[in-house]
């Protein structure tokens, strides 16, 4: 593809002003390298698997790399000492590596691209606007796909194989439909349904990929992007009363941010470091909230 | 021109900033890749999931809470002087205890992309009284039609005396 029309292509998902790309990319860059270095340390507390001293070298690599964003002659650098890293942890997980990290590794791979010379901003830029949508789009069209949404199937099991998604789906499910569900066993063949007949549940059921869809396809025109940035948003948060990934919110909260007509707040970022840091402190047990950060960073 | 200076300028030619655009031609060329495999890998992914029966959670396909993903129920039967048993793991040396749990694990995420080869090896390896060794893995999956769980069995045999590979591949499916 010539690169002037993979540019305008790149462009349909950003093409903000140079200035306002630069602000957002800046934002972007501290955020997905301090998101980085805090998903690292939290592995070091959780992950049985990984070798701890690797582990450790690795966080506090990415530590610096995060560090680094916060003086601006060397902030471009930073993605580029990062990847190395981040790719060695993809080596060291795999093939159980989680969704979130490709999400982490793809972005600051992106990030990576801009030089020095901060030369190729816009680009990133508009690259992260369109991976943003592209996953918001793919995570509902595979919810179609495995067509285990139409009659609320998924939602229904999930709901009889774990709390958090009974206590939020209760308020739409009878009694006796969540206890039915609670003691069917996934482990043995031709238990369930897992269907209800509660119509607004199945009506919640086929709300979220449609949903999905529908705001990944809004998130590109210049027009209806705004409202659909906001609404995405809300929709991640409203997923994560069921999923309760707290992670995976604020990366992707994140990247809805760069959707919006100005540059994230600058508080956002020192909240979300105190965030982090506080989760960092729990997981080694130095705060409380131990089994709750564990619980919402699978 | 020197060839040095010839090279030097098809570079800067290669790494040209496109006019308007704010970026080398190559960071162009790289963003839309990017932009392009995440566009396209997910597709591939559903794919690949039907066709190995992988976890739709992992390798990166977006697909987290599209379907369930039990956990696995690894056995192995070894035959032991004739007749056929269930070896119990928790006798078995601690290398081939590690390579059966890792195998449960990486089962889980890639399916029938990974296969038993080397936990029956290891086995064969550890336990000399066994002739042949059997590997059945049963996944479970939430049929759409049905809304009920389904299971799909695979079986791998392994011959102490024979070629040390797949001899019989069995897949049973339970149907509601």
């Amino acid at each position: 593809m010539a690169a002037p029309a993979a540019t305008r292509l790149l462009a349909i998902a950003g093409g903000d002003e140079p200035a306002l790309a630069h602000a957002k990319l800046d934002a972007l860059r501290c955020f997905v390298l301090l998101y980085g270095a805090a998903r690292s340390w939290l592995w070091l507390a959780f992950n049985r698997d990984l070798d701890p001293a690797a582990l450790a070298a690795s966080a506090v690599a990415l530590t610096l790399c995060a560090g680094l964003t916060t003086w601006p002659r060397a902030a471009t650098w930073a993605p580029r000492l990062a990847l190395p890293v981040l790719v060695v942890q993809l080596a060291w997980t795999f093939p159980l590596t989680n969704n979130h990290f490709f999400l982490e590794l793809v972005c600051v791979g992106l990030l990576a691209l801009v030089g020095p010379d901060r030369v190729g901003e816009r680009v990133a830029l508009d690259a992260l606007c369109w991976v943003t949508a592209l996953v918001l789009l793919h995570g509902g069209l595979s919810k179609v796909l495995y067509g285990l949404y139409f009659r609320g199937e998924f939602l229904a099991f999930m709901v009889g194989r774990t709390e958090r998604f009974a206590d939020v789906f209760r308020w739409l499910l009878p009694v006796d439909d969540v206890a039915r569900l609670a003691g069917y066993d996934p482990l043995r063949a031709g238990d369930g349904p897992f269907r209800v007949a509660s119509l607004p549940f199945v009506l919640a059921a086929n709300l979220v990929y449609l949903l999905e869809i529908t705001l990944a396809v809004l998130l590109l025109p210049r027009r209806t992007r705004t409202i659909a940035a906001a609404c995405a948003l809300v929709l991640v948060l409203v997923i994560q009363l069921g999923a309760r990934e707290l992670g995976f919110a604020i990366l992707f909260g994140n990247l809805l941010l760069a959707f919006l007509p100005r540059s994230a707040p600058r508080l956002l970022l020192p909240v979300l470091a105190l965030l982090f840091a506080w989760e960092i402190a729990a997981a080694f047990g130095w705060l409380p909230g131990r089994d709750w950060v564990m619980a919402t960073n699978p | 021109m020197t060839a040095v200076q010839r090279r030097k300028a098809q570079r800067k030619a290669a790494g040209a900033v496109v006019p308007g655009a704010d970026g080398a031609a190559w960071q162009v060329r790289v963003a839309a890749a990017i932009v392009v495999l995440v566009a396209l890998w997910p597709l591939c992914h559903r794919v690949l999931i039907a066709l190995s029966d992988a976890n739709p959670w992992k390798l990166g396909g977006f697909a987290m809470y599209s379907a369930p993903a039990p956990p696995l129920l690894v056995t192995v039967y070894g035959l032991r002087q004739g007749k056929l048993e269930a070896v119990d793991a928790r006798t078995l040396p601690a290398d081939a205890r590690a390579a059966l749990q890792r195998f449960e694990v990486e089962r889980h995420a890639l399916g029938r992309l990974r296969r038993p080869d080397d936990v029956a090896r290891r086995i064969l390896d550890a336990a000399p009284e066994l002739s042949q060794l059997s590997v059945v893995v049963q996944r479970m999956r939430l049929h759409p039609g049905s809304a009920q769980m389904q299971a799909q069995r695979m079986q791998y045999s392994y011959d102490r005396n024979g070629p040390r590979e797949v001899r019989q591949m069995r897949t049973s499916t339970t149907t509601p």
